[in-house]
């Protein structure tokens, strides 16, 4: 009984500095996060015009979550659509080509940790206002817009169409070849997580693997692929995060300059919001799909 | 002789013949194996050399067109290498960027916001990693959900609470109180380095959820029984934290450092917010440059004068990052693998 007694205080003196140690963040989080978005949730449902007297609000109901798609009928295919749907070509891709990339910088060869700073470099540089200047000065002589792509492969296309590839095969081709710059400027975190996952994978299952006769392929699906899954699933969640919230996307863009430019609070608010909630839900549902598959060797 | 030994030299005789097939045998595998090495090696080489190329690019692009006169860059016989080498580019957009003011901002900015960060997060991914406590699990999401939140969408909620920053509630009260308007006893942090500081300060500034998920994960990599003996020789959680937890995560501590320091250096589109008029960081001192080159009259139709000086900014404003990132790569590499990012 007083055993009992002793435990339960140590548990509460336990939660207790636990509470004392978040509690500054936990502030934070109340005061600076939550109540902004509390305050986000208010305008999405308010009308604001600013006055001499200061700011005025009209609850106008759901106005600011449809006044787009009923105005705009091209909004939802212009701005909305490619917001959401731009991870289905880019997160694959990355997954995948980091996976690769990091499997090559964990090989032993010369230069090996030049060819690792090189490939980090991204991480440095990426998503800042360097890249999008220099892409609205097309990194050429000529002026280019912002949606040209860095490096283009028309003439591949062109061969590769008439070397007679069905039209699909050759489109994959050209979306994945127009996008290197892209992936590859984006995928330094993602090498990272990849190559800290590599270094976990005991050394002796591989030997164990070789000495039964296995080949570098079957070792890759049988125990890199299953050892690094815990990863495959930061890397997927880090890479959806990363395309749904870059500037580069559409809807992050519009709902920026809606307020900026056109200043209208209510509207911008609303469609975020909503974005948001449709972009955690995609997350959420491609999280349970993907982790069903996780395997976790010491489950702790 | 005996048969014993007879038996044992055929024995040896039969092993022998046994080893050399083997070697014969073994020695033709490695021999295949040898050339798919050097084949994969070939093949290595190409890869990261093409897929480094694409990641220089711009930085080689950036480094000939910057000290190249500007009357070259159409010049259809002038590709990578300029005929002549000038500093003009460079001197422009040292004075169109105010480039050295702007970079004392942006390194108190990044300097004092790192920091910041580096304590507030280890304290709280401390709390999450290491105490039970009541609501710990939806807490946590909390934090994760401060990651899935863009900030462009709260922020201008966050704009008009640090216009009007009320301390918390504190303003309010004192309003009620008195009787008075509340904004009385507000306070302005536009323009006040306060507006990146407060929320750093209290865990909810750039980035801060990702840097608690790291140090949460950090800190329960570390062996439970290190603390274990510091609790036993008398030490309180604070004593514990301090001395055995954080020299235990000095990798993790350098990473943080470096990616906060790097994602301050980039952020443009608070900084734009929270800085229309004083302690202007480069991001924005970049893009205001430009933006101003392109309203002026006597430059705006200059287009070779545009590019010579927004190529000359970038540099400038990529090079201090880069420096810092070539003397700590190699930590900045270990510390990601050793400590790092896991699931």
């Amino acid at each position: 009984m007083a055993g009992r007694r002793r435990k339960n205080k140590m548990r509460s003196r336990e939660a207790a500095t636990g509470y004392a140690f978040i509690s500054i963040w936990l502030i934070g989080l109340i005061f600076l996060f939550l109540r902004p978005l509390g305050m986000a949730f208010y305008y999405a449902f308010q009308e604001m015009s600013i006055t001499a007297e200061g700011m005025i609000y009209e609850f106008t109901g759901l106005e600011n979550f449809i006044y787009k798609f009923r105005d705009d009928i091209y909004f939802f295919d212009s701005t909305v659509w490619p917001g959401l749907s731009k991870f289905v070509i880019e997160v694959p891709i990355c997954v995948i080509f980091s996976l690769f990339i990091a499997i090559v910088l964990n090989q032993k060869f010369k230069g090996r940790t030049f060819a690792r700073a090189l490939f980090f470099l991204p991480v440095i540089i990426t998503s800042g206002i360097a890249i999008q200047v220099l892409r609205s000065y097309g990194l050429d002589t000529s002026m280019e817009t912002e949606n040209t792509y860095l490096f283009s492969s028309n003439g591949v296309a062109q061969i590769l169409s008439s070397a007679g590839l069905p039209y699909v095969i050759v489109d994959i081709f050209t979306q994945i070849s127009n996008r290197i710059f892209d992936i590859v400027w984006m995928s330094g975190i993602q090498i990272i997580l990849y190559l800290s996952g590599l270094q976990g994978i005991p050394a002796s299952e591989y030997e164990a693997a070789q000495i039964e006769g296995a080949t570098a392929w079957e070792c890759f699906w049988k125990i890199t692929w299953v050892r690094i899954s815990p990863i495959t699933l930061v890397v997927v969640v880090y890479s959806l995060i990363d395309s749904f919230t870059n500037v580069s996307n559409t809807m992050i863009k519009f709902v920026y300059e809606e307020y900026s430019l056109r200043g209208n609070l209510g509207g911008s608010s609303a469609l975020g919001l909503s974005y948001c909630l449709a972009a955690f839900l995609i997350i959420l549902v491609i999280y349970a799909l993907t982790s069903k598959h996780v395997f976790y060797a010491n489950d702790n | 002789m005996s048969a014993g030994v007879l038996l044992e030299k055929m024995h040896i005789r039969k092993d022998r013949t046994q080893t050399e097939g083997a070697v014969k045998k073994r020695f033709r595998k490695k021999d295949l194996y040898g050339a798919t090495r050097v084949i994969w090696s070939i093949c290595r080489f190409l890869l990261i050399f093409g897929l480094g190329f694409v990641i220089l690019y711009p930085l080689l692009q950036i480094l000939s067109k910057v000290f190249m006169p500007v009357d070259q860059y159409q010049d259809l016989s002038v590709i990578w290498i300029p005929k002549s080498l000038t500093m003009s580019n460079i001197q422009n957009a040292l004075v169109y960027t105010k480039f050295w003011e702007s970079l004392a901002n942006t390194l108190i900015l990044c300097l004092s916001c790192a920091a910041i960060q580096i304590v507030v997060c280890s304290l709280t991914g401390y709390g999450f990693a290491r105490f039970r406590f009541p609501l710990r699990e939806p807490l946590f999401l909390m934090v994760i959900l401060t990651i899935i939140i863009p900030t462009q969408v709260i922020f201008l909620p966050s704009f008009v609470q640090y216009r009007f920053f009320d301390f918390f509630g504190i303003s309010r009260l004192l309003g009620l109180l008195t009787g008075r308007d509340y904004t009385e006893f507000t306070r302005s942090l536009i323009d006040t380095r306060w507006s990146f500081w407060i929320p750093s300060l209290f865990g909810v500034g750039l980035r801060s959820g990702i840097f608690i998920y790291l140090f949460r994960q950090c800190f329960r990599n570390i062996p439970k029984e290190l603390e274990e003996a510091a609790k036993i020789d008398g030490c309180g959680s604070i004593t514990t934290y301090v001395r055995i937890m954080l020299p235990n995560a000095k990798s993790s501590i350098l990473t943080v450092f470096l990616f906060s320091l790097v994602w301050h250096w980039n952020e443009y589109t608070l900084t734009r917010t929270f800085f229309p008029q004083k302690f202007q960081p480069l991001a924005v001192q970049l893009k205001l440059a430009i933006d101003g080159m392109m309203s002026d009259l006597a430059t705006r139709t200059n287009l070779p004068f545009q590019m010579g000086v927004t190529y000359a900014s970038v540099l400038l404003f990529i090079l201090p990052v880069l420096i810092i990132y070539i003397f700590t790569q190699r930590w900045f590499v270990e510390g990601v693998e050793s400590s790092g990012i896991k699931g």
